[in-house]
């Protein structure tokens, strides 16, 4: 219970004995400040500590009895730690675990105000941890998911302008301003390099980051996919990158995006088995499967053993092909020459994944499918 | 005397939860025992309470129930007074009243009981004497 008199003290009051028959209870009470309290609350130091820890002059031992006529009457002794009985104390295993919020609650009005004074888009991340009973979220987490949010900010930027880079979008970054309860929510800023910031690009960037967690929340397969096929990869892979970390904590997401000059707030939310199983949707989708023809190409790598080959497309650019090949296709590629002035033709297999976590290439593989010399011509398989 | 229940009594948010229930007792019980009166006596009437007296409450009408037996059992760590307490088991029925879910420091699955009728004295029978093992 919280002290009436002085606002952060609080008192732990524990019921230890009773006499049934001759009506008293006798309790310990420990005053505490409001950081041990919370502490204690949330299970981060054992219920037991309270006690045998409790500072000289801190702790009481209070037994309330009965009159005939039914009034209540508390005797109240100072105790000292060392002088309490071991029957009193709680066992060595014994921690609370209730929910505690350990630092300033989040609430919506704030960020629409600091939005406001500070001419910027302001934004809040709600999450959680399933076993935090303060407010907390691992380090770890915490720092992929900013970095996520971040690239998926810049790369949205990007789109919004044709993938023009501008000074406007090249240095857009996000900034982390404060940090405050709910479950834990992370405050956040737009940086941008101009004198105004351009909404005209932030407003479309947080349309499409609410739109995709919108997706995420109605747990449609069908919907997430055709909300990250209207992306870029980089995007897609921010995207994924947001969820990951919040699906190996247990943690949904809320979104909350307050565009400079609008005064409005906007959240969307999923909860975490939606976050949970849009991860597992990405990462288990299938990759696009399509079929380059290289009419006329010169065969620059080939090594049989690891069956590898390099393929340099003439007709289209120098386009490169880099990638596999079946034991098949080996054999019939088994005494070609490598070299500029070895010409084939061949059919290649592409898988484009909708994410990748290469950084080159765009994840994309490539599989050959058949080659012969230049002048033989091969059909499809 | 059990009294009715004030106004708003049971709270709207309580409702029929048929299910067996524990509920926690005096000391002087044994395992096989059946609960008396006593063991039923309101929080308005429990002196040692918050709502001792304090009628037209309706927190102060409705009975301390646990849904999970683990609950009980995990309160002995923290207190040793409920060393030897008794814990009687309850089958509550859909016209026995309306419960409300009332999670505590002890347990999520604590409610609170407004029975039907309002002074009805549950039958139920000793299960366990806590800090003795369970029978």
């Amino acid at each position: 219970m919280r002290s009436t008199f002085i606002r952060d003290l609080y008192y732990v009051v524990n019921t230890v004995d009773e006499d049934e028959d001759a009506g008293v209870l006798t309790t310990l009470a420990v005053a505490m400040p409001n950081e041990r309290f919370q502490a204690m609350r949330s299970g981060l130091i054992p219920f037991r500590a309270v006690f045998v820890e409790a500072p000289d002059g801190m702790m009481s031992r209070i037994d309330w009895l009965w009159t005939e006529n039914d009034e209540r009457i508390a005797r109240i002794i100072p105790t000292r730690a060392r002088d309490l009985p071991t029957e009193w104390l709680p066992s060595i295993e014994a921690r609370l675990s209730l929910p505690t919020a350990t630092v300033e609650p989040f609430e919506e009005s704030k960020i629409v105000a600091l939005s406001a004074a500070q001419d910027r888009t302001i934004f809040a991340l709600e999450v959680e941890r399933d076993s935090a009973t303060i407010t907390e979220f691992p380090a770890r987490s915490a720092g992929a998911l900013q970095l996520a949010v971040d690239g998926a900010v810049t790369s949205l930027a990007k789109e919004s302008i044709g993938g023009e880079l501008t000074d406007a979008v090249r240095e857009m970054s996000v900034s982390v301003l404060d940090l405050q309860a709910a479950s834990f929510v992370l405050v956040l800023a737009i940086e941008s390099p101009a004198l105004f910031e351009v909404t005209d690009i932030t407003s479309i960037v947080f349309e499409n980051i609410s739109s995709f967690v919108d997706s995420v929340a109605s747990g449609q397969d069908e919907a997430m996919l055709a909300e990250l096929k209207r992306h870029t990869q980089t995007t897609r892979n921010r995207f994924r990158d947001i969820l990951r970390p919040l699906a190996a904590e247990g943690s949904g997401l809320a979104v909350t995006s307050v565009v400079a000059h609008t005064n409005q707030a906007r959240s969307s939310s999923a909860d975490s088995e939606s976050v949970r199983a849009a991860v597992e949707f990405i990462e288990n989708l299938k990759p696009e499967v399509s079929y380059v023809e290289v009419r006329r190409g010169t065969l620059t790598g080939l090594v049989l053993r690891t069956k590898r080959f390099e393929i340099v497309d003439v007709g289209a650019a120098g386009q490169t092909y880099k990638g596999e090949m079946t034991e098949d296709v080996a054999q019939r590629a088994n005494g070609l020459s490598v070299g500029n002035e070895s010409f084939v033709n061949a059919l290649i297999r592409v898988e484009k994944p909708l994410t990748n976590d290469e950084t080159d290439l765009n994840g994309i593989k490539y599989y050959l499918e058949s080659i012969d010399p230049f002048n033989v011509r091969q059909g499809r398989p | 005397m059990t009294r009715p229940f004030p106004d708003n009594c049971p709270p709207p948010e309580a409702a029929p939860k048929p299910g067996r229930y524990f509920r926690l007792g005096r000391k002087d019980l044994a395992v096989g025992a059946a609960t008396t009166s006593e063991s039923w006596l309101r929080p308005y009437e429990t002196r040692s309470g918050k709502y001792y007296k304090k009628h037209d409450e309706p927190e102060a009408h409705g009975l301390s129930v646990f849904g999970d037996l683990e609950d009980i059992r995990s309160s002995l760590a923290f207190s040793n007074w409920f060393a030897g307490k008794s814990v009687a088991e309850v089958n509550i029925g859909e016209e026995d009243g309306h419960l409300r879910n009332t999670p505590t420091a002890q347990g999520q699955s604590h409610h609170d009981w407004w029975t039907n009728p309002y002074d009805l004295v549950p039958v139920a029978t000793v299960i366990e004497v806590l800090g003795k093992g369970p029978s």
